[in-house]
């Protein structure tokens, strides 16, 4: 198990090393630059924004500096290894083993992109958080009890919350629970700056609103998934031997219809905690979703590739828990 | 300066009118146990009678580094917390700052200001002219490198100081270790502390608006010694930014609020206000919910609400919108046809109805003009040039060398495809011409920072499409010769280029005695409208949803983000 585990953890490398490659080629084929203004910043600026990014550099090796260096008589093959490899992308890997991710070209390199994801992604995650826990919560025991009662009011019911929470976009549903909080229950619209510190109510709303697609598709998923575990031989069976009911249910049918469920799990958890730009602009929630988004108008060129990078490997490692996930609930993949 | 409205997903909400939807949610949200779970998050805002005035922002600071700042909302924050050399009065006219007067020499290249006497930072220490001479080095040093460098290239040494270490015009760059060079080129700049009142500036050739530049963020005194310690993200704590303007900033929470108390030092005498708070709200509909609610004193609304502000008679009356210092123009690419054709160019413009643009098309978001200098700037001309005529345009266009709209070539019209309004827009525009002229124009959306890149390129300059100029200081220069001349911001990419205008701009940036200049400025203005350089549009208007409670303001067309930002921040009251 160990093992497993181990290697499909360093499979994450070589995928963030692709994705790095990837975000560097099309960031650097979009067009326009970090420093593009309306009124344009001339060329000494330019020229001196350039030298301080390294943008100066070339994108992804630098035979220019090596012929320089073998110019001036440099045998040392270390030293021209480093020239040649002193450009923007290899720099950038080389850094990056550092963990250290670049300064925010939007800031004018005064704060660096891993300051500002270890600012804002906490708070994107425990937002997420906030919202899986809800979506969870909610969302399993509805299609538990929708499935159990098909064709009931309850399963009509479930039916008709789940298809608005799938079927309409999160900012509207955040409008609306904002405005009619607002006037008819006086709660502000703003949060101040330091309800986000810690786990406080501010995350109550942006949570569950953030939770309301992942919830609609729980919903669905185990309705339809305990559905056909429970027209299975082994549950009747269980019945037969007179089992009682809630142990039928939580040991015989959940246990099988939860697999389809923990593979959703995963990569959605991932996709909240990395943070919605809709909802975190709506509750002004000061989260990395913004950031993101923000980063690729502006052509912040670091701030893109970090956030990627971050991003990536946090669906990666959500996906090995996935299937460390499996391995517990069906010991036969385990063994595979 | 930079102008950005945020693209934000506010700007797609105009389409929800989901009414079944919204019946649906109020009844879930609106029962009165999930009422009251909710209810449990509220939470007071600032509870206390001080007088602190909420004004609503659209987007934080990317940096709010006097040396490196240049977008507007940024300018705001800095315009609080300090003061440069001049100001902005309530005319919009330059006037005394941190200096009391200022002179220039005979041949109108040594430019000196006399600080007030007295002058200390909001903690009480005092305010020299040597604190200028560093923000003017800072904002010229080449690892500084801010969007607004250049403006002090007039500075003597300046540019050289800036171009240290770029190679160009057979100069060999010095080596980025080389710190003799470095302290040679910085203290070449020609910012020279004459004693501790007198600031002695150095230009290159006479420059008469240069008092006017010296309002200008660059010139805010940030102090060296807290830069130094603090290091590059300086400028995100607020006990480094003590500042000499009519604030001072105690509090900075990034994308949430920024917080400011009364300077109790300010040379002026102490604001009424206490304090200042700019809450930071990306999505105008929320702000305008908490405007409602009664938590902002002062909103930026979103043009897409301005029809339902008019329709509510409350808010109507709340509502103030005047034009701001800004120009909007219709932009050609003069370079390649049709466009090299002056008669097309006056057939586009007699064809542009700017009155239904603004009213109809922009919800009022605009006023018509016809002047490319905004009304109060000196420059600005009274002028019936190009007016929407449809049977001038159609004459303008038999005129043409195409003889008419029959062997008119297609014309692409870019617009910024992150902006939702700008779609309709575009298809109001190509529709106009459509019906007056018979011509074809196809509508291409463009991302915006690859639109931003394609306006300052000679090579792939739009054929047609819409810009503007948010003016740094008022002076025809900042409307004129850093923008038309024949090598110039805009008119280079634009491919404008008209000698007899540059020997009039050039004239008048030398020219001291200002009954001589302003005329000549106007000449040369006049010259640019008959050249038909553009479809001249619009100027934006500054829009705010203001509380009864605020008073005491006086707004100049330059109040972007608060009415009586630049002319009365000692005067603003709200009552509590």
């Amino acid at each position: 198990m160990l093992r497993f585990v181990l290697r499909r953890v360093l499979w994450v490398v070589p995928v963030v090393l692709v994705v790095a490659a990837i975000t560097f080629a099309l960031m650097h084929r979009a067009p326009g630059g970090p420093w593009d203004r309306v009124k344009p910043i001339p060329a000494a600026t330019r020229a001196n924004l350039d030298a301080k990014f390294g943008l100066d550099k070339p994108i992804w090796i630098n035979p220019g500096a090596l012929r320089a260096e073998r110019d001036r008589g440099t045998v040392n093959p270390f030293v021209l290894g480093r020239a040649f490899a002193d450009s923007q992308f290899l720099n950038y890997l080389g850094n990056l083993v550092l963990f250290d991710f670049g300064p925010s070209y939007q800031s004018r390199g005064t704060t660096t992109v891993q300051e500002i994801i270890g600012a804002k992604f906490p708070v994107s995650a425990k937002l997420g958080m906030v919202g899986l826990v809800f979506a969870v919560v909610v969302g399993i025991p509805l299609g538990v009890l929708a499935a159990l009662r098909q064709r009931s009011w309850v399963d009509h019911l479930t039916l008709a919350v789940s298809t608005v929470g799938v079927a309409v976009p999160s900012f509207v549903i955040a409008i609306m629970l904002l405005i009619v909080l607002s006037r008819r229950f006086g709660v502000s619209p703003l949060r101040r700056p330091e309800e986000w510190d810690g786990l406080g109510r501010a995350y109550l709303l942006p949570g569950i609103v953030l939770g309301l697609g992942v919830l609609a598709v729980l919903v669905r998923l185990t309705r339809s998934s305990l559905l056909e575990v429970k027209r299975q031989d082994h549950v009747r069976t269980a019945r037969a031997k007179g089992l009682a009911e809630g142990m039928v249910v939580r040991r015989h049918m959940l246990r099988n219809g939860l697999i389809p469920i923990v593979t959703v799990l995963g990569p959605a958890g991932a996709e909240l905690i990395t943070g919605s730009i809709i909802v975190e602009t709506i509750f002004n929630v000061p989260g990395l979703g913004r950031e993101f988004v923000d980063a690729i108008a502006a052509r912040d060129y670091s701030m893109i590739m970090g956030t990627t990078l971050f991003y990536a490997a946090l669906i990666a490692l959500a996906n090995v828990a996935v299937d460390v996930a499996y391995g517990y609930l069906d010991p036969r993949i385990r063994r595979a | 300066m930079e102008h950005r409205r945020p693209p934000g997903p506010s700007r797609r909400y105009r389409w929800v009118r989901v009414a079944g939807l919204l019946a649906l949610l109020a009844v879930i949200a609106g029962s009165p146990v999930v009422g009251a779970a909710f209810a449990l998050a509220a939470q007071d805002g600032t509870g206390a009678n001080a007088k602190v005035l909420r004004i609503h922002q659209l987007l934080y600071p990317e940096t709010a580094d006097p040396q490196k700042s240049s977008f507007t909302q940024e300018i705001a924050f800095l315009v609080a917390n300090y003061e440069g050399l001049t100001r902005l009065d309530a005319n919009g006219q330059t006037s005394p700052a941190a200096a009391e007067s200022w002179t220039f020499n005979e041949d109108g290249t040594v430019l000196t200001f006399n600080l007030r006497e007295g002058l200390t930072y909001s903690d009480g220490s005092p305010l020299t002219a040597e604190r200028f001479v560093y923000a003017v080095r800072r904002a010229c040093d080449p690892n500084t490198a801010g969007d607004y460098q250049y403006i002090l290239f007039d500075i003597a040494g300046c540019q050289e100081f800036a171009s240290l270490y770029a190679a160009g015009d057979g100069a060999t760059p010095a080596a980025r270790d080389d710190a003799a060079a470095f302290a040679a080129a910085r203290d070449a700049v020609a910012a020279r502390a004459v004693d501790e009142r007198t600031l002695e500036l150095t230009l290159n050739q006479p420059a008469p608006y240069f008092p006017s530049v010296a309002g200008l963020w660059v010139f805010f005194p940030a102090q060296q010694e807290l830069i130094e310690a603090a290091g590059d993200d300086w400028w995100t704590d607020p006990a480094n930014q003590i500042g000499n303007g009519p604030f001072q900033v105690s509090r900075m929470e990034q994308d949430q609020l920024i917080a400011f108390d009364a300077n109790e030092n300010y040379w002026g005498g102490r604001p009424v206000l206490d304090g200042i708070e700019l809450v930071y709200v990306p999505d105008a509909a929320v702000a305008l919910e908490a405007y409602n609610a009664g938590d902002l004193d002062i909103v930026q609304p979103d043009p897409a609400q301005y029809p339902a502000i008019r329709a509510d008679p409350a808010l109507a009356e709340q509502f103030l919108s005047f034009a701001g210092t800004n120009t909007a123009l219709l932009s050609f690419n003069m370079q390649q046809p049709p466009f090299d054709d002056q008669k097309v160019r006056e057939a586009f413009a007699y064809a542009f109805d700017r009155e239904t643009w603004c009213a109809e098309v922009n919800n009022g978001d605009c006023v018509p003009t016809l002047s490319w200098i905004p009304e109060g700037v000196p420059g600005f001309v009274e002028t019936d040039a190009f007016g929407f005529d449809p049977e001038a345009a159609k004459a303008a266009l038999a005129e043409s060398s195409y003889g008419g709209p029959d062997g008119f070539p297609a014309v692409e019209y870019h617009y910024i495809a992150d902006i939702p309004e700008e779609r309709p827009r575009g298809e109001w525009i190509a529709g106009q011409y459509r019906d007056i002229l018979g011509i074809e124009i196809a509508l291409v959306p463009v991302e915006q920072t690859a639109w931003v890149r394609s306006i300052n390129d000679p090579e792939n300059y739009p054929p047609l499409t819409v810009i503007g100029w948010f003016q740094d200081y008022p002076d025809p220069q900042n409307w004129l010769s850093i923008l038309w001349a024949c090598e110039s911001f805009f008119a280079t990419p634009a491919g404008y280029c008209n000698t007899a205008f540059d020997d009039l701009v050039q004239q008048a940036d030398q020219e001291l005695d200002p009954a001589t200049r302003f005329p000549l400025y106007e000449e040369a203005h006049r010259l640019l409208l008959a050249d038909a350089f553009a479809v001249v549009l619009s100027n934006q208007a500054n829009v705010f949803l203001v509380k009864p409670e605020v008073t005491g303001y006086t707004t100049t067309p330059s109040d972007g983000e608060w009415p009586g930002q630049w002319a009365s921040p000692l005067t603003l009251d709200v009552e509590r």
